[in-house]
């Protein structure tokens, strides 16, 4: 591999795909750094080698995915796979590992693609085996062709779990309940926006298209869900639930949730750059111009990393994000430039259309992080609400010194799974939000190595 | 907890689960293969709760699904393929780290 690059993507998403491929025909040298053995990223996983039975239940959202993949294979851009970046310097030098030995290389321009991640949202008994999340379910039937045995419940809020209900149903997993958490005052608020969301009929179609899905099955779907809770010994043997006036609970082999999605931020957050917090759908994203430009000159942001906006539009956010790296490094004129913007930025609009509509409506509820005490927050480290609800009673503010004192966000997961809500546990005990209050530090490496492989890592320059 | 859709795989292999060879499609990942061929309900024993895990995201962020393949412990099987002679065993709780 070469040491030094023009522009090096990191993702194989709608967005890192498109914008290697664009950069590529503007003859800039590309390398794609991808965590996966395959492009596609989330969205499009493992679409190049899809079978035609996991195509049929994955539909034509999923098939556009070959085309980018496509016109990006055919392009100049080199693609590694299995290669997983665990730092970036902020003048575009970055470190990755792959095959179990790391290696630094640098680029002139440095694009992180590395999309959204489903929100996680701790609950009673979420770490017993059958609980998983939305993407889990996607990610497996998507990678192994792996389906859950039923029954099935499901339980969130979002467009993501009525389409993991509906590829459920067709293929022929038995679900006994949907628990929908969206508040009726969203679906009210989010009226506001419907206007302009018609623009988008197709959208709002789709969205009907799997409900009409679900009906017709028969599925029993509760709405206004406040608080669901897995139960069991070793494993998940059934959900309870409550709303306003009832409460039940259902038997399941699984429990599938989804609570929305939210940007990957660990290389903004390593490199410091700093974020702003989205008050309606509740997540940090890292401050850019409108190409996606940081305050470091060299590092980019692109996709659904730098606002959640869904695999459509990070296709074209790619695309618009290399005009900006093009043009400073002399690929394209400025006239290109503006020209390919207007275009892009008018079907990005389009695009946009219906996310206020859809943002409002799903925005997270209320009731999301007001945990009980003996709820586990951190996963890997074992810390419950109670223990950081501790540290704050005696008197700690500030969420990296609960983390050294509980452990909180510690483990092998490195916080993503619990830093959201130790975050946002904290915030509600000062009675403010988490935009407000310093998240957790990220260090590098971002991903576990062995300290084997960093002493023997090859530097910029090194040969093997 | 999870089973195979009836899918044309013409490549397959062997792999080493705990002593029991399976016979896997090629392509598919670690996890994939514990979870749905070896049939097990759990993928490892939290070293800091003692309590049975099994993989959340089954995308790489959560960690649950970290297992000893070839030797080599702490790795995530959910973005791993199989290979062909793999060996993979489930941790049950605290793994020892090499001198």
């Amino acid at each position: 591999m070469k040491h030094r690059w023009d522009l090096v993507v990191i993702g194989a998403g709608p967005a890192g795909l498109s914008a290697a491929a664009t950069a590529g025909e503007y003859g800039l040298e590309v390398m794609v750094l991808d965590e996966q053995p395959s492009p596609g990223g989330q969205v499009y996983r493992n679409i190049e080698r899809a079978s035609p039975e996991r195509i049929e239940i994955l539909g034509k959202d999923y098939l556009q995915g070959r085309a980018l993949v496509d016109q990006f294979r055919k392009g100049t851009a080199e693609y590694s796979g299995n290669s997983i970046v665990w730092k970036i310097e902020p003048e575009g030098h970055l470190f990755f590992s792959k095959n179990d030995c790391s290696r630094e290389i640098r680029s002139r321009a440095v694009i992180v693609a590395t999309g959204a991640t489903e929100r996680p949202v701790p609950f009673q008994g979420w770490t017993l085996p059958g609980v998983m999340g939305a993407g889990a379910v996607d990610a497996n039937f998507k990678s192994s062709g792996t389906v859950p045995r039923g029954p099935a419940v499901l339980a969130g809020s979002g467009p993501l779990l009525l389409l993991t209900a509906v590829h459920l149903i067709h293929l022929g997993v038995h679900i006994n309940g949907v628990l929908d958490t969206t508040p009726t005052a969203s679906m009210l608020s989010a009226a506001r926006y419907l206007p302009r969301a018609l623009k988008r009929m197709d959208y709002l179609l789709k969205g009907l298209g799997m409900l009409a899905v679900l009906k017709k099955s028969g599925t029993t779907w509760i709405r206004s869900i406040q608080g669901y809770a897995a139960q069991g010994k070793d494993r998940l043997e059934r959900v309870a639930y409550r709303t306003k006036n009832s409460s039940g609970s259902f038997d399941a082999n699984v429990l599938i949730t989804h609570e929305g999605v939210v940007p990957r931020f660990d290389f903004t957050r390593q490199l410091r750059i700093p974020h702003k917090w989205n008050p309606v759908q509740r997540y940090w994203y890292p401050e850019t111009d409108p190409f996606g430009k940081t305050r470091e000159d060299a590092i980019y942001v692109s996709g659904d990393g730098a606002f959640v906006h869904g695999g459509v539009s990070a296709a074209l956010k790619g695309r618009l994000t290399v005009q900006d790296i093009a043009f400073r490094l002399g690929a394209i004129s400025r006239r290109q430039k503006i020209e390919a913007c207007r275009h892009i930025g008018k079907r990005l609009r389009m695009e946009h259309a219906v996310r206020p509509f859809m943002d409002e409506m799903y925005r997270p509820r209320p009731s999301l992080y007001a945990l009980e005490d003996d709820v586990l927050v951190c996963r890997c480290e074992g810390v419950k609400v109670k223990d950081i609800r501790n540290a704050l009673a005696e008197g700690c503010r500030d969420a990296n010194e609960i983390k050294v004192l509980t452990r909180c966000g510690m483990g092998p997961c490195q916080s993503r799974m619990c830093g959201m809500a130790l975050a946002e546990i904290v915030a509600r005990h000062l009675d403010t939000d988490p935009g407000q209050i310093a998240p957790l530090t990220i260090r590098p490496p971002v991903r576990n190595l062995s300290l084997s492989e960093l002493a023997e890592v090859r530097l910029f320059g090194q040969e093997a | 907890m999870f089973e195979q859709i009836k899918e044309n795989h013409k490549e397959r292999v062997t792999i080493d689960f705990e002593g029991n060879l399976l016979d896997v499609p090629a392509g598919i990942t670690v996890a994939a293969a514990v979870m749905g061929y070896a049939k097990q309900e759990f993928i490892r024993i939290s070293p800091s709760t003692g309590d049975k895990r099994a993989p959340f995201c089954f995308m790489g962020v959560c960690h649950e699904c970290l297992m000893e393949i070839d030797g080599k412990t702490n790795q995530q099987a959910c973005i791993i393929e199989v290979r062909q002679g793999m060996h993979i065993k489930r941790q049950m709780g605290p793994v020892e780290v090499e001198s």
